[in-house]
């Protein structure tokens, strides 16, 4: 068995997208996977033929961040390290599940070979978020894997019940208003990206046109649902003070990638205010549920009581450090 | 494990019975508070009809600050808020602890409570307890007791600034306090070290985090620490922590009850024979109960007015209390005097305004002082800081126990 790295013009691309296609509905450009710096693509092979293939992403992308189902501010402390390479492992997946724990090794042996190469210090971490990596599950804990903080909570919402509920969410202060990406203008767009450098990248203080760059190619992504995701903006300050991202992974099922909002308006159930304006227009399109990801229990327990949602699963990172 | 949301303790800097015993007194007066070094913050100027405003900008000062030595803890409770165990990954240095004791005396704070975590598993804790000293200020520990031994006693005792040290104490009896806190022996450690520490002298308080499992514990608990010496302040489990199974929180009514055995305690006991307190998220208003706090009157939540609370990484929040949400800054980002003084922090209190209030607390007489009460218990419970449902004031009025003149059955 062999194991490499994949460039662009790698002719077993194809076999892998195939691969993607059929088992996740998705494609390498939605997982980033050689149209992003710092992702990269690693693929067993066997008598010339691609069996199994990982995706892995440099957590300094600001790209990344987006609906990567952890924690960010657990991993703010190593963000600040310049010398550790940071990666996710977005999608492990073999052809045959029989081979999957032995191409799983192999593929994440190979990795760490090439992060050695490249930095002093690196740290992988992983979800059981997708299918492939939750099938590989026994396998981390024997590599050195180790839990790291708290698991997220999957959970969907029915929006067929939601009027019961949305009666009783007050409105938006006067003072804030929802916007939705669609008819978002350049300057709005520009204060997103500000305002999600705040939000989540403090710690990193990433440059902000990195941010907006990185930022404009999760908004323009094909499953970027820009219909459902909003801004909400402030007359009175003129700039956005949170946001909610959703994209559309399954035609009928719309998932809300991340939610943020800056210090200073916290505590006011603003998330909470603006589902309704989201939930209207899903419902007017016919979606009948979506889902989200949390890692706050508080929330979990919130929208249990606020509009009926249901966690359905719990994600765990794991973590090695090498 | 010491208790995220034990700084009430540390804002009492006067003796725990004389402040309990001016609470129980009534009313008192802006100067009864305000004398610095003996009877906590100044607080803000008394206006008409006792209501309490905040502080103007000038005015502000962090005057009582509570530390996260470290996140390390040699315990497990089921209720920590912060859900302390490992070490925080990148935990301040001594020397950045000297700098922000320094900047904080700067600022014209007064007091220190140095928490955990367990305070005590960090092995320069006691070089961090002298940088308290050399900075000018007071000096307050909470610990679990677990690593207090004979050696610790006798350094402790040898602190001239060392103002108080809490130790946790969640029952009477050994079996409930371990379960909660995850440990055998961890009930004889907390015993030992409140009964070691306070025969060498040091003032002590005990504190008692409730839940469902230690409820029928008060009682108990008051007879243990009946005349010894020891004040006793109550506060409640919130929703924050990992380990914490919600079931297990108080609702409403076991909340109440907590507020009846405070006040039925007050009544029975002389403040010298059992200074008990319920800490800042018990309370408030209370037409029926009176006073259950440290203070007469509650003032609103002092986060970013009064009190800072500063993470072992660093991380900034207006009160140690508050939920991650609330995280402001990072004195590895910029000093803490700029924190302190910049214009955009803080804002839940510092630019507070009734509009703000929802529910229940929007219409509330006390609204403008109180507002809403514990900022985290109102997060943890409802997702908005400004709507509070554990209050006793909105339960004795929404759950009819005040008689209201336009009610049915109403006193006229």
């Amino acid at each position: 068995m062999d194991v490499r790295p994949l460039d662009p013009a790698d002719p077993a691309l194809a076999a892998i997208e195939e691969m993607l296609g059929e088992h996740y509905r998705s494609n390498l450009a939605s997982y980033g996977a050689l149209s992003r710096e710092g992702t990269v693509l690693f693929a067993c092979f066997e008598d010339s033929q691609p069996i199994a293939f990982g995706i892995f992403r440099n957590y300094r992308d600001p790209e990344l961040h987006v609906g990567s189902h952890i924690d960010l501010d657990q991993l703010a402390d190593i963000l600040q390290m310049e010398e550790v390479g940071l990666y996710q492992v977005a999608l492990l997946h073999a052809r045959h599940p029989d081979r999957l724990v032995e191409t799983t090794e192999a593929l994440l042996a190979a990795f760490e070979g090439w992060l050695v190469e490249h930095y002093q210090r690196h740290g992988i971490f992983i979800t059981l978020f997708e299918k492939g990596n939750r099938l590989a599950r026994p396998l981390y804990k024997r590599l050195g894997f180790k839990k790291v903080g708290r698991p997220s909570s999957l959970m969907r919402f029915d929006l067929h019940r939601s009027d019961r509920f949305f009666r009783k969410i007050p409105p938006l202060p006067e003072a804030l208003v929802v916007r939705f990406f669609e008819e978002v203008g350049e300057a709005e767009k520009e204060s997103f990206a500000e305002c999600y450098r705040t939000v989540f990248l403090r710690s990193a203080r990433p440059d902000p046109s990195s941010v907006f760059s990185a930022l404009t190619r999760v908004v323009s992504a094909p499953d970027f649902d820009p219909y459902l995701s909003c801004l909400l903006w402030s007359h009175q300050q003129e700039r956005v003070v949170g946001f909610m991202l959703a994209q559309r992974p399954e035609p009928l099922q719309p998932h809300i990638l991340v939610v943020g909002l800056l210090p200073e308006f916290r505590g006011q159930r603003l998330p909470l205010r603006c589902f309704p304006f989201i939930a209207r227009r899903a419902l007017a399109q016919g979606l009948s549920r979506g889902t989200f990801v949390t890692t706050q229990s508080m929330v979990v327990r919130l929208a249990m009581r606020a509009f009926g949602a249901r966690q359905i699963e719990r994600i765990q990172p794991y973590l090695k450090v090498g | 494990m010491t208790d995220r949301r034990a700084p009430e303790f540390a804002t009492d800097s006067a003796s725990g019975a004389a402040r309990v015993s001016a609470a129980r007194g009534g009313a008192l007066g802006n100067g009864d508070l305000g004398e610095p070094g003996n009877a906590g913050p100044e607080r803000p100027p008394v206006r008409g009809g006792g209501v309490i405003e905040p502080p103007e900008v000038a005015d502000r000062r962090p005057y009582s600050v509570n530390v996260e030595l470290t996140l390390a803890c040699n315990l497990r409770c089921r209720h920590c808020g912060s859900s302390a165990g490992k070490p925080r990954p990148d935990e301040l240095s001594l020397e950045e602890f000297a700098t922000c004791f320094a900047e904080l005396a700067q600022l014209g704070g007064e007091e220190v409570c140095l928490l955990g975590g367990e305070p005590l598993v960090r092995k320069d804790w006691e070089a961090i307890c002298h940088q308290v000293g050399e900075a000018g200020l007071r000096l307050v520990l909470i610990t679990n007791g677990m690593a207090v031994n004979d050696e610790v006693v006798r350094r402790m005792a040898a602190m001239p600034h060392l103002h108080r040290v809490g130790v946790s104490l969640d029952a009477a009896h050994a079996e409930i306090h371990d379960d909660l806190r995850g440990r055998s022996g961890s009930h004889a450690r907390a015993l030992w070290a409140l009964f070691s520490l306070r025969d060498a002298g040091i003032e002590v308080g005990a504190i008692t985090t409730l839940s469902r499992p230690n409820l029928e514990e008060l009682q108990p608990l008051a007879e243990l620490l009946l005349d010894q010496q020891i004040t006793w302040q109550i506060q409640v489990a919130s929703l924050g922590g990992t380990r914490f199974d919600s079931s297990d929180h108080l609702d409403r009514a076991a909340f109440y009850r907590v507020g009846q055995f405070i006040s039925e305690c007050r009544r029975r006991y002389p403040v010298d024979r059992l200074p008990v307190a319920g800490s800042h998220d018990i309370g408030h208003h209370s037409e029926i109960l009176g006073p259950t706090g440290e203070l007469a009157e509650w003032h609103g939540c002092g986060a970013g007015l009064y009190t800072l609370g500063i993470m072992s990484d660093g991380r900034i929040k207006g009160c140690l209390s508050q939920h991650d949400d609330f995280i402001e800054d990072n004195l590895r980002h910029r000093s803490l005097v700029d924190i302190w003084n910049d214009p955009n922090l803080f804002t839940r209190n510092r630019r507070f305004s009734v509009e703000q209030l929802e529910g229940f607390c929007r219409q509330c007489p006390y609204g403008a002082t109180c507002r809403a009460g514990c900022s985290n218990v109102a997060y943890t419970t409802t997702g908005c800081t400004f709507d509070n449902p554990f209050c006793f004031y909105r339960i004795e009025q929404e759950d009819g126990l005040v008689a209201h003149p336009d009610r049915p059955g109403g006193a006229g």
